[in-house]
């Protein structure tokens, strides 16, 4: 049955093709109704006219989830760059008493403590997220204008049109979605990582009230000496957040996502991350309690380290993957 | 003018070569003959005027399939928000082209295909390019076009079953059911 409809195809493309072969005409012919008896420039400009009609149509009936879908991945994407920023800035306060001395110098009176260093990351995370939502938006609006916009040259134009506003929208969101899943990740990992990692080492001396409050790890330069484990922590979770992002921009394409993207999209994912997470809490807490009388060995704290990231990775992973998964059905793309 | 009327010489001693072989192209992918006429004298008249910008001689037989494909999708692009407002209907009457010849039939199925599926396969099928070629001139990796392809055929093979039942498959010779 196969064979005779995969027979009856081939039989018609070589009737088409002999179809086609028919009366065919003369190479001058086409340079001569392209010459003297037609006139390109008035037919393109009519067919520029109508397009840009067309395109205004289209850019009138555009849904409005790709603008959102856009602004939100920028802003994601910027904010996620910012908590990257502040954690290399907090980890850098915890690494050199220079920063601490032009701190004291800048801001005078004012004693550095974790729950400072929280309230000024979210500021800065909430309020990036918020303008870069507001730019994003400026920017998506004059793009679509300049895409429906038409020039003095009527070919250029043609060229321009030849895109729709939606098909420039389209590739703009796909154009966004790895950097706002890879840097959102990044970011977010890095964030959990400091502040987890800070009051991990706050807890074992000052009591749990303390915690946000006490100035003395900053002021003694506590975790100087500890910072291995931390900035191991920090490369390896941005590292695998970066390939998660390429992996989205290069799902979009070869169409198929990655096999890491599958492992960590799936519902799997999350309960490894759970599991995996509660046993580097529970061996964290462990590992406070027992500091007065013995100190963790650096293979314990980098096993730790290892898999804070990976717990982080699964949980965080998944769940920006399923958002994306719901942004993707919005534009139903 | 005398930029002009090299330009034209320029473009008749490229064109010269390959000019059946693009014409049964743009005939092939179209609904008709003369739509593909049609198309094929529009591509040419934008191909004389970009020609100014093609450096290269060798490469002007890609350039001007691609100046092709690119007038055949902006000329019969279904519009994103035309898939959502069904305004226009196809004439679709699938009991007169079931007695149509084989040709027509090819172009009634080649129609209801994606751009990209339905320019690969005539390139293939029809025109005999080579994978590589396809991946050159489509700009993309070997392995998605023939996957295209594969796709393209599979589809084919379902718009004819859906369109004209297994009767209208010639009963071919020596073959029993």
């Amino acid at each position: 049955m196969t064979t005779s409809l995969d027979r009856m195809i081939t039989s018609d493309l070589s009737a088409l093709e002999a179809d086609a072969r028919r009366d065919l005409p003369e190479p001058a012919s086409a340079l001569r109704d392209a010459g003297v008896y037609r006139d390109g420039r008035a037919g393109a400009q009519a067919r520029r006219d109508q397009l840009a009609e067309e395109r205004r149509v289209q850019l009138a009936l555009m849904p409005l989830a790709i603008a959102q879908v856009f602004a939100h991945r920028v802003a994601r994407a910027a904010a996620g760059t910012m908590a990257l920023v502040v954690s290399l800035g907090v980890v850098m306060l915890l690494a050199d008493p220079l920063m601490m001395r032009m701190i004291a110098w800048l801001v005078p009176g004012v004693g550095v403590n974790i729950g400072s260093c929280l309230m000024v990351a979210a500021t800065a995370v909430l309020v990036t997220y918020v303008v870069a939502t507001w730019i994003a938006e400026a920017w998506f609006t004059r793009r679509m204008r300049e895409a429906i916009e038409t020039k003095g040259d009527v070919y250029s134009d043609l060229d321009t049109l030849a895109r729709g506003p939606i098909e420039v929208a389209q590739a703009l969101v796909r154009k966004v979605d790895g950097w706002s899943v890879g840097l959102v990740l990044a970011g977010g990992i890095a964030l959990a990582t400091v502040f987890g990692y800070m009051m991990a080492i706050t807890m074992s001396f000052q009591p749990l009230a303390r915690v946000l409050s006490t100035t003395t790890m900053f002021a003694e330069q506590a975790a100087s000496r500890n910072l291995g484990p931390l900035v191991y922590a920090l490369v390896l979770g941005t590292s695998l957040a970066v390939i998660l992002g390429r992996g989205c921009a290069r799902e979009h394409r070869f169409g198929d996502p990655t096999p890491t993207m599958q492992r960590i999209s799936h519902w799997s994912a999350l309960a490894f991350g759970g599991i995996v997470g509660m046993v580097v809490a529970f061996a964290a807490i462990r590992m406070v309690l027992r500091l007065p009388v013995q100190l963790p060995s650096p293979q314990h704290r980098y096993l730790l380290a290892i898999g804070a990231e990976a717990a982080l990775l699964a949980i965080a992973g998944f769940c920006v993957l399923w958002s994306r998964r719901r942004e993707r059905a919005r534009l139903g793309d | 003018m005398v930029n002009m009327e090299s330009t034209h010489a320029r473009f008749q001693r490229l064109l010269e070569p390959i000019h059946d072989r693009a014409v049964v192209f743009a005939r092939s992918v179209c609904r008709s003959r003369a739509d593909g006429d049609d198309l094929f004298q529009e591509a040419v008249m934008r191909a004389i005027d970009k020609l100014p910008a093609l450096r290269d001689d060798g490469a002007f037989r890609f350039w001007l399939y691609r100046v092709i494909i690119s007038v055949h999708r902006n000329r019969y692009r279904k519009a994103f928000w035309r898939r959502l407002l069904p305004l226009d209907t196809e004439p679709a009457a699938p009991e007169r082209v079931a007695e149509v010849g084989g040709a027509d039939r090819m172009r009634v199925a080649l129609a209801e295909l994606p751009h990209d599926q339905r320019e690969a396969l005539v390139l293939f099928e029809i025109e005999g390019w080579k994978v590589e070629e396809l991946a050159e001139l489509l700009g993309i990796s070997g392995s998605a076009v023939k996957s295209r392809l594969v796709r393209g055929r599979e589809r084919l093979r379902t718009i004819y079953t859906r369109k004209f039942g297994t009767a209208a498959a010639p009963q071919p010779i020596g073959e029993t059911r």
